[in-house]
């Protein structure tokens, strides 16, 4: 029986593991999508997201753990609350874009002519509904697979790499879509991607997925701060060679590289902004600008995700 | 049962009758009644002076619609048909696979073996209909152009004779479950519809060799076992249709429907455990 309350995640994942002779290609995954998250699964190629959600989703077997969907752990019954889309969307490409979403709305016992109307409108192909799927482009298709995985209105949808092969407009476009459905229809998303400017842009909590192991998994906000008491800091000065030399005696500072406008780049580990405006003032530096930078995703992606090609 | 099962048969029916393999299936058996009564009244005008090892064709052809429906029933069973049927399995399961769109129906919430399941009756569908296709054209051509049902010497009612006509048909239908029962097994294990081919040429090449060496100690040892075991081949069980015309063999169809009901659940259960790419 599944179990309506709102303390119960949208999706528990718990010692998921997936191994292909030895390899772990998932290993030991712990997530918890809240109801309402917009989720971001990051991570290089080949870091095993597909894999995980492919797992998730049951379309391979799990090794080990266990899969919970708003508290169900049936697999069937979960999947009558999810959308999904995995990877490149595939189609019966002689039919047209109607006649597929009508294969999906049989299937999933869920979506009226209005929803699959509904559907193709809102990711905009409500005008080549007819046409028959063959002649579509791959962002085309795309779209068309995130309306299948909208169809009858799930409460968590499940997209891998929802804007391969779109445009820069497509990719705007698919996000404000995401960011929508969780703030309109309060649905719940978990997107995976490895593009971090795209998690960065829509998600609210995100987890960092590398050679099939969870990095690192919070708020956006969290996740800086995992990256340790570390300031990024752009100081503006009229001497650069002296400023350079006064910052290197500077214990806790380091020169990162060039920032804006010429400023130079400066990482704090304990000392404050005050304390390096006061050394360099001291050195003889003039300071015009002091610039906080805030910590990217970039960078916490960067210092968990292994330099190595992954292997899964 | 999920209780979109129906909805899930509509869509398979509709995927099944839309492909090349369907679509072709569906000429076929609308041509094989065609060219059955074009080339029986064709023999039928020189029944009389046509000979064949000197005997006139009238000694050993029978010219009515039942005889003619039953050449169409021959020409649909012998090669084309059940190939295109075969195919339509095989794109319908292995092809799905292949193109990932297997994967999309995998995601919904239904069990597994329900989606076979749809899959198997929109082919018995296209099985059944191709059937009738022929039926209804070997009867109906035949009856116009080569003549009602004769008395036969063994029924004597041209009317039973036609009955009989129609269980070898319903017959067929059966066999027709068995192959793509087999071509479903088959497709659980071999990802391409082209590899579902070749495994059931194999699979047939295995069993002709099986029913030729059956049949070589039938004749050497001239006991009964051989005989009754070449039943249980796949050849000797899906050729149940073949004795229409004088008195079916039981063992053929317990061969039969074993085998579908093997070959189903080899490929439900090969299926249930299979990842999904």
């Amino acid at each position: 029986m599944r179990l309506v309350t709102s303390d119960v995640p949208a999706l528990a994942v718990s010692g998921l593991s997936r191994f292909y002779g030895k390899r772990a290609a998932v290993n030991k995954l712990e997530l918890r999508v809240e109801p309402g998250d917009l989720y971001g699964f990051l991570g290089p190629n080949g870091a095993g997201k597909t894999t995980a959600i492919r797992a998730i989703l049951g379309l391979i077997a799990r090794s080990e753990g266990t899969v919970e969907v708003f508290g169900e752990r049936d697999l069937v019954r979960q999947r009558t609350e999810i959308g999904a889309m995995v990877e490149t969307p595939t189609f019966n490409d002689w039919l047209s874009a109607r006649r597929n979403l009508q294969i999906a709305a049989a299937y999933a016992g869920r979506g009226t002519a209005a929803d699959i109307d509904e559907a193709l409108e809102r990711v905009g192909l409500g005008a080549r509904a007819g046409e028959r799927v063959r002649g579509y482009s791959l962002g085309m298709r795309q779209r068309l697979g995130i309306a299948r995985a909208l169809l009858g209105r799930p409460k968590l949808l499940v997209l891998d790499e929802p804007t391969n092969g779109l445009d820069p407009r497509g990719m705007r476009e698919v996000r404000d879509l995401l960011v929508e459905l969780v703030r309109r229809d309060g649905c719940t998303v978990f997107v995976s991607s490895h593009l971090l400017s795209e998690v960065e842009a829509m998600c609210n909590r995100v987890g960092i997925l590398d050679r099939g192991e969870l990095k690192a998994e919070g708020t956006m906000a969290q996740l800086i701060r995992q990256l340790g008491a570390r300031t990024l800091i752009e100081v503006g000065v009229d001497d650069r060679p002296r400023a350079l030399e006064v910052i290197s005696r500077l214990e806790g500072a380091r020169v990162e590289g060039d920032g804006d406008e010429g400023r130079i780049l400066v990482a704090l580990s304990g000392p404050e902004a005050a304390d390096l405006n006061r050394v360099l003032v001291q050195g003889g530096v003039a300071v015009s600008s002091l610039v906080p930078r805030a910590g990217s995703l970039e960078e916490l992606f960067l210092s968990v995700t292994s330099s190595e090609p992954g292997v899964a | 049962m999920p209780r979109q099962f129906f909805a899930m048969v509509r869509v398979e029916i509709l995927k099944v009758y839309t492909r090349g393999s369907g679509i072709g299936a569906l000429i076929v058996a609308l041509l094989v009644p065609v060219f059955a009564v074009l080339a029986m009244h064709a023999l039928m005008g020189m029944q009389d002076s046509a000979q064949f090892n000197g005997q006139p064709l009238r000694g050993f052809l029978q010219f009515d619609v039942v005889a003619v429906a039953g050449k169409a029933l021959w020409a649909r069973n012998f090669f084309v048909l059940p190939l295109l049927l075969f195919l339509a399995t095989g794109a319908s399961v292995a092809g799905e696979n292949a193109d990932r769109t297997l994967r999309e129906l995998m995601v919904r919430p239904v069990p597994r073996w329900s989606i076979l399941a749809a899959k198997a009756i929109a082919l018995w569908t296209l099985s059944a209909a191709t059937l009738a296709i022929t039926f209804v054209g070997a009867v109906g051509l035949g009856w116009a152009f080569i003549g009602a049902p004769a008395i036969d010497q063994s029924v004597a009612e041209g009317s039973e004779s036609l009955l009989r006509l129609s269980l070898g048909y319903s017959a067929s239908f059966i066999s027709d479950m068995a192959l793509i029962a087999i071509g479903m097994a088959l497709s659980s294990f071999v990802r391409s519809v082209g590899g579902v081919v070749a495994s059931l040429i194999l699979v047939l090449l295995a069993d002709r060799v099986v029913w030729l060496m059956l049949k070589g100690l039938g004749f050497v040892l001239q006991e009964e076992w051989p005989k009754t075991a070449v039943q249980w081949t796949l050849v000797g069980a899906m050729g149940c249709w073949e004795n229409w015309e004088t008195a079916f063999e039981p063992g053929q169809f317990v061969a039969v429907v074993a085998i579908t009901l093997g070959a189903t659940a080899v490929a439900m259960l090969r299926f249930s455990r299979t990842d999904v790419p």
